[in-house]
């Protein structure tokens, strides 16, 4: 799903070879998120498929012919219909959400020990991802990526340190 | 090397007093660097003050390695806060009119060294910095973060023990901020000071080695941040 939009939006600068949309979802995603060829194959015979791109070879001297994509109308339209669609809110986002919902059904002590080692993980989760946006270019997609986390993090690090006091008064 | 065992904080006289910290006891050690976090109002800053000889508690022990300083005289203690301790501030609190280095060497004043040391030494603190280019600019010449690091050479310029530090990112942009955590944090790691940071910034606090987290003038948790790696994930498609 997400990695056929991030395709379009590549395409949508320039013609590509299959191993270049490869990197260059790759550098997008700062090195976070690997794709295997057969991922990439199968989204590109998809779009086609889809009408979304099309493709032509290029005769090359030593190796086999090199397949090239470009974006078709109906690709660019899509394109711009994925990124300005208002997008959705997954009140249920991560497994902690779903331990949440058993609180009630466990024992306090539990649940105040599933909350200490979440506010653990997030403290690391901080540490790490401060450490790697300082490694990143200023204003680069992986930066800001880094960055949106950080805040997100942040907000949840303030939302488990709450959680903990009540449950403590409340045990 | 620093221990407090039930220091009680009140301020205020009867029957309007305000209990600002309740029974903490707490060992802080050298090569480690420590975030308070809590609300404002949590007892934070008071605690960093007693910490720091500042203020003194209402009640209870603090064992400066391991002499008892609730018996001290004023004059004793205000010795005492001179020698151990570098205190670094969010407003950094330069004096507009001195220069950075006259800055660094003001905390000489009320030592006993010997006049002939005073700029080399202030020299060395800029120098640790990374700063010694700047020893002849004025405050208002300076960016947020070199302002804080003059600010922390200065705190250093006696060689104190202990580090104390409060909202000392509070001005500054996260990029700087993340700079001079890992300054305060390599004062500990290499140098083997006490540093002790008070902040509202997750980001600074999960820098630290350990986390004191405080609510109505107690410790509600006392954590260690470990530095195993963290598996980020992605989506599988």
């Amino acid at each position: 799903m997400a990695v056929k939009h991030l395709f379009l939006a590549l395409l949508s600068q320039k013609e590509l070879h299959g191993y270049e949309l490869k990197n260059g979802f790759e550098n997008l995603a700062g090195g976070r998120w690997p794709l295997n060829f057969g991922q990439v194959y199968q989204t590109l015979s998809r779009l086609e498929r889809d009408g979304l791109i099309e493709s032509y070879e290029v005769a090359q001297t030593d190796k086999p012919d090199k397949k090239v994509y470009r974006l078709t109308k109906a690709g660019r339209e899509h394109l711009s219909a994925w990124l300005k669609a208002e997008d959705n809110w997954n009140l249920f986002f991560d497994e902690l959400a779903l331990k949440m919902l058993a609180f009630e059904l466990i024992d306090p002590k539990e649940a105040l020990e599933i909350l200490r080692s979440y506010r653990s993980l997030i403290l690391r989760v901080i540490k790490s991802l401060t450490q790697m946006r300082a490694q990143k270019p200023e204003n680069t997609t992986p930066a800001l990526l880094l960055e949106r986390n950080i805040y997100r993090a942040e907000a949840d690090l303030k939302w488990v340190t709450n959680m903990i006091e009540r449950w403590q008064k409340h045990d | 090397m620093i221990e407090l065992v039930n220091i009680t904080k009140i301020y205020g006289q009867k029957p309007h007093t305000v209990k600002a910290l309740e029974r903490i006891t707490l060992q802080l050690k050298p090569n480690e660097m420590t975030a308070i976090m809590g609300p404002s109002g949590s007892g934070k800053t008071t605690l960093l003050n007693i910490i720091g000889c500042l203020d003194s508690p209402t009640s209870g022990e603090y064992f400066l390695d391991g002499k008892n300083t609730s018996r001290l005289d004023l004059k004793a203690k205000a010795q005492l806060r001179n020698e151990v301790f570098g205190f670094v501030f969010q407003a950094f609190n330069l004096l507009a009119d001195k220069t950075v280095l006259e800055n660094v060497m003001l905390p000489f004043r009320y030592s006993r060294r010997p006049r002939r040391e005073w700029k080399q030494r202030a020299m060395t603190a800029l120098s640790q910095m990374g700063i010694a280019d700047l020893a002849q600019r004025y405050p208002d010449q300076l960016s947020g973060g070199q302002q804080q690091r003059v600010a922390i050479a200065r705190a250093l310029a006696n060689d104190p023990k202990v580090i104390l530090a409060d909202e000392p990112t509070g001005n500054l942009d996260s990029t700087t901020s993340k700079e001079i955590i890992d300054v305060l944090k390599a004062l500990a790691e290499k140098q083997g000071k006490v540093v002790v940071v008070v902040t509202h910034d997750g980001m600074v606090a999960s820098q630290a080695h350990r986390l004191l987290q405080m609510m109505d003038g107690r410790i509600i948790d006392d954590s260690q941040i470990d530095s195993d790696s963290v598996v980020f994930s992605h989506p599988s498609v």
